[in-house]
């Protein structure tokens, strides 16, 4: 919602969809500590309180010859949740919310990759969050792709944002109190490998 | 039935605004940073234990003012041993610095809703003045706390640098933006 997901209209932002040095898919595996979902929701119309999970298991496939071709698949592990109030954490990892025990991870698997722009794609996948999965669609722009400063590998860094209804998913604990709409920001950066 | 009556007895107990100062609610104020990593990505961290008041005049937003502090020992990213690096010396130096602090020295009015509130932020020792852009989002009843609640949005930027942060720029962007979300009882 406030938050700033497509700070950079980067000057550098190569025209990955475009460009096609090589025929085949390159493999990129999404490296763990920078790549994020935040998830953002309204508390009685006062506040906007958010959450984040780190630690993404996953890799993008860049066809940059045929970029409908590419795909995502990703997946956190619920524990990792953090918001910054630690009681609020657990309460959302038990069986009121998430339900963590029982559903330890949340996934997330492209079906569909659209081009909107140089950069931009709508990307569609099956979002598999509490046990119940459910299309979503994100709205992705590729900030970058360089070589990383340190890895010296290539680079692939990506902003996206997305919208569900938690109530979809079945955690509708405190609609409306607590909104069933969730914004989600999504940031990305992922290794060739 | 009971809250029914509560909320009537709250009603009735809580006259206008004629009282004294807000207290910022620490589970529902934070302070979200964000910031950009060699252009791939752009990082955030959190930081919250708000400890403050908001002395909000109504008839005269001008004259309203916020005194905040936070808790830097409760900044996190999600990444416990990141967190220990931004909490060391080469950032946030939190055992030499434990609090960061906003204290309001001026606010302009700019729409039916908004505001910009300029003050004194210290951070790692160091005092710089900042403008938020502030959006006052609701004034309700919470039926949670049985109180009439104040939430509020705001968003501001700073230089690191400025703060004596600037470890791995330019790799790690010096430009800082800020995302604060409160909500203020009496």
């Amino acid at each position: 919602m406030l938050f700033k997901s497509f700070v950079s209209a980067s000057a550098v932002a190569l025209a990955l969809f475009a460009s096609a040095p090589s025929f085949a898919a390159d493999v990129y595996k999404l490296e763990p500590t920078h790549t994020s979902v935040t998830f953002q929701w309204t508390h009685f119309g006062f506040s906007h309180p958010s959450g984040k999970f780190m630690n993404a298991v996953g890799q993008v496939t860049l066809d940059e010859a045929n970029p409908a071709k590419s795909s995502v698949e990703v997946s956190f592990a619920i524990d990792g949740m953090n918001t910054g109030v630690p009681a609020l954490d657990n309460h959302l990892k038990g069986p009121e919310f998430f339900d963590a025990a029982k559903y330890p991870t949340a996934t997330f698997k492209s079906t569909k990759v659209e081009p909107t722009g140089a950069d931009t794609a709508k990307v569609t996948g099956d979002l598999t969050i509490h046990g119940v999965t459910k299309p979503v669609t994100l709205t992705v722009k590729l900030n970058k792709k360089a070589p990383h400063p340190m890895m010296k590998k290539d680079d692939a860094g990506f902003s996206a944002t997305g919208q569900i209804k938690r109530s979809d998913f079945g955690i509708g604990a405190y609609v409306p109190n607590v909104s069933d709409e969730i914004d989600l920001f999504i940031e990305a950066e992922s290794i060739k490998q | 039935m009971f809250r029914y009556v509560a909320l009537l007895f709250c009603l009735l107990a809580t006259p206008a605004m004629a009282g004294g100062p807000l207290t910022f609610e620490p589970d529902h104020t934070s302070v979200t940073f964000q910031y950009p990593h060699f252009g791939l990505s752009h990082p955030s961290g959190k930081i919250m234990g708000a400890s403050g008041t908001l002395a909000l005049d109504e008839n005269d937003l001008t004259k309203s003012t916020v005194d905040i502090t936070l808790d830097m020992a409760t900044l996190t990213t999600a990444l416990p041993p990141f967190d220990q690096m931004l909490k060391g010396d080469d950032y946030f130096n939190v055992v030499k610095f434990p609090k960061a602090s906003f204290k309001s020295t001026k606010v302009e009015p700019t729409g039916e809703n908004t505001a910009n509130m300029t003050g004194d932020l210290t951070i790692h020792g160091v005092t710089q003045s900042v403008v938020l852009a502030v959006v006052f989002n609701k004034k309700a009843f919470n039926p949670a706390l049985f109180k009439t609640g104040y939430g509020f949005s705001a968003t501001g930027h700073i230089s690191r640098r400025a703060f004596g942060m600037s470890k791995f720029e330019p790799i790690v962007g010096d430009d800082i933006d800020l995302f604060i979300e409160a909500e203020a009882y009496p």
